[in-house]
Parts: C-alpha cells; sequence; structure tokens
C-alpha cells in the first residue's frame, strides 16, 4: 500500500504534465505542434549532464571514505571546509536540483549541514559556466555585483538554515 | 562546450577508477544507474511542464509584463514568475537581457534570474524528497527574500 502511494506520489507530475498536453493540444493544436518539435536544443542539455553527475556521484560514493570527507568538509574542517564546498559549487554542471542528490551524498558521508549549503547555493548561483555566460548576456558590472550579493546571500542563508534547523532533522536527512 | 569537458574529465576518471579497481568501479557504476534510475521520473515530469511553460514564456510575452514602469508590481510579479520556473541559465540570461533592452528595469530583471535559479516551486517537490518540507521551504524562502534584497540594491546601484 506504502508502496503503491510512493508511486502515484513518484508520477503525477508525469500525469499532470500529460494531462496539460492533452487540453493543449485540443485547445491550441498550433502551440501543441510547437511544444512537442525539438525548438529548443537547451533542454538536451538537462538530461545530458544527468549520466556524468551519476556517475560522478557513484564514484564519490565508493572512493571517498567517510574520513576524507570529514577532513574536507566535516565537523571540524572549518573555514576551509566551506571554501572546499563553495569552490565545489562553482565547478557545478546544470540546475540546482541537480546538486539535490550530490549534496545530500557529501552530507552522508559527513559533511557538515553547513558546507553542503554553501555548496547548493555556490551551484545554484555562482557556476563558473554561468558566470561566464552572465558577463555575455548582461554585462561585467552587473555580473560582478551580483556575484557579491549572491555570495552574501549564500552564506547568510546557508547559517541561517544551519541555525534554525535541529539536531535531529539534520540527521535525518541522512537516511534518505 | 563545457559539457564535453564534463564528459572527458568524467571519461578519464572512470578509466582511472577502472584500473584501481575494478570491483570498485562496477560499484560506482551501479549506484550511479540506481540513483539514475530514482531521479528519472522526477525529472521527466519536471521537463514535460517547463517545456510547456517556456512555450508560452517567451521573451515578448514577459516582457509586456515586466516592461518600463512597472513598478513594484513588476517586481513581484517576476519575483513570481521566476519562483515557479526553473529555466536553464542558457535561456534566462539571453531572455534577460532581452528583457532590458525591451525596457525592464534591473530591479525587476534581477529578481527574475535570482528567483530562476535559485527558487524553484516546480522543484519542490524534489527538493522535499532530499530535504524533507521543513528545510525545503526555508532555503526558497529565505532565497526569494534575498532576492528582493539584492534587486533593491542592484536598483540603487546601477
Amino acid at each position: 500500500m506504502k508502496k503503491m502511494v510512493y508511486m502515484i506520489k513518484e508520477y503525477s507530475i508525469i500525469l499532470l504534465a500529460l494531462i496539460l498536453y492533452l487540453i493543449i493540444y485540443f485547445l491550441d493544436y498550433d502551440k501543441f505542434k510547437f511544444i512537442i518539435s525539438p525548438h529548443d536544443s537547451s533542454f538536451l542539455e538537462m538530461f545530458i549532464v544527468l549520466p556524468p553527475i551519476m556517475i560522478l556521484i557513484g564514484l564519490i560514493n565508493v572512493w571517498v571514505s567517510k574520513d576524507l570527507m570529514i577532513k574536507l568538509m566535516g565537523e571540524n574542517s572549518g573555514m576551509k571546509g566551506s571554501i572546499v564546498a563553495f569552490l565545489l559549487g562553482t565547478v557545478g554542471v546544470g540546475p540546482l536540483y541537480m546538486a539535490f542528490p550530490v549534496a545530500i551524498m557529501f552530507l552522508e558521508k559527513g559533511a557538515t549541514f553547513f558546507n553542503i549549503f554553501i555548496f547548493m547555493g555556490a551551484w545554484a548561483s555562482i557556476k563558473v559556466t554561468q558566470l561566464l555566460f552572465e558577463m555575455q548576456s548582461l554585462g561585467v558590472k552587473y555580473t560582478l555585483i551580483r556575484l557579491l550579493l549572491n555570495f552574501i546571500n549564500i552564506v547568510l542563508t546557508a547559517a541561517i538554515i544551519n541555525t534554525s534547523v535541529s539536531e535531529n532533522e539534520k540527521r535525518s536527512l541522512s537516511k534518505t | 562546450m563545457f559539457t564535453i569537458i564534463l564528459y572527458i574529465i568524467i571519461a578519464l576518471t572512470l578509466l582511472v577508477s577502472f584500473f584501481k579497481s575494478k570491483e570498485k568501479t562496477c560499484q560506482a557504476l551501479k549506484y550511479a544507474f540506481t540513483s539514475l534510475i530514482e531521479l528519472l521520473p522526477k525529472l521527466i515530469g519536471l521537463f514535460l511542464i517547463i517545456t510547456i511553460l517556456l512555450s508560452y514564456l517567451n521573451t515578448e510575452f514577459v516582457s509586456k509584463i515586466l516592461g518600463e514602469n512597472s513598478g513594484v508590481l513588476g517586481v513581484f510579479i517576476a519575483c513570481l514568475l521566476g519562483s515557479i520556473v526553473i529555466i536553464p541559465t542558457m535561456i534566462a540570461y539571453p531572455m534577460a537581457a532581452e528583457l532590458l533592452k525591451m525596457g525592464a528595469g534591473y530591479a525587476q530583471v534581477t529578481v527574475f534570474i535570482t528567483t530562476i535559479t535559485m527558487v524553484g516551486l516546480l522543484t519542490l517537490p524534489m527538493e522535499i524528497e532530499f530535504f524533507r518540507k521543513n528545510i525545503a521551504i526555508k532555503r526558497n524562502v529565505l532565497a526569494i527574500f534575498f532576492a528582493i534584497l539584492s534587486s533593491a540594491v542592484v536598483t540603487i546601484i546601477m
């Protein structure tokens, strides 16, 4: 029974999407044709980075021991750990939700809660690839201003979440 | 371009791993595969919905809402739009540049970009699965708050 509920939740979004497609098909056929045509290669980007990231997670899972992770980003790694987390975030590929599995993996291996939020924050807004693209589209000055703001944003968000979440809750994540 | 570099790096890493330990490498690949299978349903649903949203959310439409003098209302609409969607930055940044050209203010565009990259209503279910409701919601709310704050600062500076 529980498995069924889980399956329904998993596939409900796909179902919702398919229903929407059906609605559009009947209400606006031209739009429907447009939507299903391969008009945008940037979506391939979403899926194309998936296999490498999954393989990366697999490799980290197998090769990075808990001791190593704790040394790098764990309890007593201090500022160095946060810097490592930040740098790792900047080399991210893909949108923020790609970072979730990686972040959880880090957490399970022993990285601190604070550090993985730094990691995700950096991945979301300060990825190197993104920065370069932003400079190209919106100018260097704007990018640098936002860079600074994002940085402050990330650190503050990580700190606030870290202090406002109970130890129990933090530990419960690793059992995912 | 970067994707190619990524693939090359991963391929090389796999090779090294394979030579160091066949067994561990197979374990890693198995883990990768199972993680992928778990992730896929969530991503496919997301992808399908984003495709629909983006086909309606082209630059003309957005610029009508966020155009010149859209003011504070524009900021809130930008915030709402950006929060719901998570668009690949490849699309979002050129769109933002276009919006600027068409008269949107830096405030609206900044909120738009920040919420696009950091907040995701659509990805919330997925985030909740990884981080539980409490944390996921907190993070997104904080991100929205800082997005608006950032836009205020940017407006003053630019």
